[in-house]
């Protein structure tokens, strides 16, 4: 007896409309300029978020559960539209410094979107997959898009990596199918949930297949020790895609895990203590190495792998307070990391990035621009009174009340070591230097400044008044319904 | 019948196999060859374990993976011979401009 399928296209809106653009920029682009068609895109990505903000409270599902535009899902929604707004902002002025700016690029990364918001509005193994390859395939694309040899280089590095990643995720989907007999996350959190459901076989195939998924994860979001490939390829590709990949694509792959760990899987024994593991890696490695980095674009990289530790604390936590903290913090970041990489698109001779030695002076010739790195730098290393701030604090709460004490601790020591290397370019910017100048004089251009602006004034208003994001994320009861029970 | 567990060994081997070629293989396209590989280590994975639920969500999912590896593969081999083209070698270990 087969059965109509639900299908309702409402909760799809935003997706839809963001696909729109995707395909928009992939046919117009024979006929219309490259700004033009950035342009329409960021239209679509202002009405796909107005779509989000229609859904908000309606907890709709379509397809069947498979798809849930729920608020834990608008929350994180509009964060990834946020990183998409200013990365394409950054790139009406800098894509084609880089080389970069045809149709397919806008494209590639409209699908990449795509991807993003179906991992986010996901409610089913199956659809976080699809939307994980959309996404990480057009990344792969838009990392080596730039003909040149470290864009190239970065592209292998990056394709061969993740392509590893996915086929682990897949194999741990396949297993947690084996051991629940569903692949819905309300059926596998319902099946989890209750041990006694489960025979001690499936429990094992369980664990199993949970901590694949975790390390296939974990390659998505760069955790030690499988964030070997962050560093070249943030810094082998253009600035603006390392601007995207940073934010965007980590925002959608901390979503997914949110789900399936925080949702899912929450009841599942096992992933907790081997993420508890990595975290801890990834903290002393990512900050130890950022600490080394001359570059000033792969310490920036450093500081995305250090970054990612202190965000999968809020894994560790309950759902309502790691949840919380977790939509706090991933907004936090789009916006610091995405204004620091605009300054640095900006202002960069060479898609390299500058060498940090090479920043001395940078207020005398860029005042602007100078300032507003040192601010997003401060929020970065997690000072107050900017937003970096409160959202560490958060995430230390989570896993500290959920008794994480050790991980809490090392957590603040290596952030000591990160004040070190976020403040070293930020005094650096401020010494006066007599050398002629090494970035880019004429970076500076309205919707690059724009951006930066919109990504201080982010940090600064959420830092002084966290509520006013804060508040709309800590409402635990969103949290418990992550798998859409 | 033969039993599930026969068909999970097996699909393991597979998959210990396509982890030790991406591992150990220096040429991009055999270090691709294993993930795929791998990947229908975890597509026989699926149809074992719907078969033993009677269900069948896991074989409709094996499809929607094997799109995945066509996809992939378009995209992969794209970039493999983008690179084969400006250097004439696709072993990994040359492709080491960016360290630390």
């Amino acid at each position: 007896m087969l059965q109509a399928p639900d299908v309702a296209l409402l909760p799809l809106l935003p997706i839809l409309l963001v696909l729109a653009g995707a395909l928009l920029s992939t046919l117009l682009g024979f006929w219309v300029s490259r700004r033009t068609l950035t342009v329409i895109n960021i239209v679509t990505v202002i009405l796909s978020g107005a779509g989000m903000i229609f859904l908000w409270n309606q907890g709709l599902s379509s397809f069947a559960g498979g798809l849930q535009a729920d608020n834990a899902a608008i929350l994180l929604g509009l964060t990834i539209l946020v990183g998409t707004l200013m990365t394409l902002l950054v790139s009406l002025d800098t894509a084609w410094r880089a080389r970069v700016s045809f149709p397919e690029f806008d494209a590639m990364l409209m699908y990449a979107v795509t991807g993003c918001l179906l991992i986010v509005f996901s409610g089913d193994l199956i659809v976080m997959l699809i939307g994980l390859e959309i996404m990480s395939l057009s990344g792969y694309v838009l990392a080596t898009l730039q003909d040149s040899r470290r864009a190239e280089e970065s592209g292998l590095k990056y394709f061969l990596l993740g392509a590893a990643g996915s086929a682990i995720l897949i194999y741990g989907i396949a297993f947690v199918y084996g051991a629940t007999g569903s692949l819905n996350y309300a059926a596998i959190a319902a099946k989890v949930g209750s041990v006694s459901n489960l025979t001690p076989e499936n429990t094992g195939i369980l664990v199993g297949g949970s901590l694949l998924l975790l390390a296939g994860f974990a390659f998505k979001i760069a955790l030690v020790p499988f964030h070997q490939w962050t560093p070249d390829v943030y810094s082998g590709a253009p600035t603006t895609v390392s601007l995207f990949l940073s934010t965007v694509v980590k925002v959608a792959a901390f979503a997914g895990m949110l789900r399936v760990f925080g949702g899912a899987l929450a009841d599942a024994p096992g992933w907790a203590g081997v993420l508890q593991i990595l975290t801890a890696a990834t903290l002393i490695i990512g900050n130890t190495a950022a600490l080394l980095q001359l570059n000033f674009k792969r310490m920036m990289a450093y500081s995305a792998v250090a970054h990612t530790g202190f965000l999968a604390m809020c894994l560790l936590g309950t759902q309502a307070l790691g949840g919380a903290a977790l939509g706090y913090y991933l907004l936090v970041y789009t916006l610091m990391t995405a204004a620091a990489l605009a300054v640095v698109a900006a202002l960069q001779r060479t898609e390299t990035g500058f060498e940090i030695n090479d920043m001395r002076g940078l207020y005398y010739r860029h005042p602007g621009y100078a300032i507003a790195l040192s601010v997003c730098l401060a929020s970065l290393a997690g000072l107050p009174p900017f937003a970096g701030f409160f959202g560490k604090y958060l995430a230390f709460q989570a896993a500290f009340q959920n008794g994480y004490v050790w991980l809490s601790v090392l957590a603040a020591v290596t952030s000591v070591a990160a004040l070190v290397y976020y403040l070293r370019p930020a005094m650096l910017m401020f010494m006066p230097d007599r050398t002629p100048a090494k970035e880019y004089t004429r970076g500076e251009r309205f919707p690059t400044t724009l951006t930066i602006g919109l990504g201080v004034a982010g940090v600064t208003v959420l830092g002084i008044l966290p509520n006013v994001w804060y508040g709309w994320v800590a409402n635990p009861a969103i949290w418990q319904l992550l798998a859409g029970r | 019948m033969v039993p599930t567990s026969y068909y999970i060994a097996l699909s393991g081997i597979l998959f210990a196999l396509g982890m030790i070629g991406v591992l150990t293989r220096r040429t991009a396209i055999m270090v691709f060859l294993s993930v795929e590989l791998m990947l229908n280590a975890a597509n026989i994975a699926l149809v074992a374990f719907a078969r033993s639920w009677g269900d069948l969500t896991g074989q409709t999912a094996v499809f929607i993976v094997m799109t995945l590896a066509a996809a992939e593969v378009a995209i992969g081999l794209a970039i493999i011979v983008a690179i084969f083209r400006k250097r004439e070698t696709t072993n990994v270990d040359d492709l080491a401009a960016m360290k630390g």
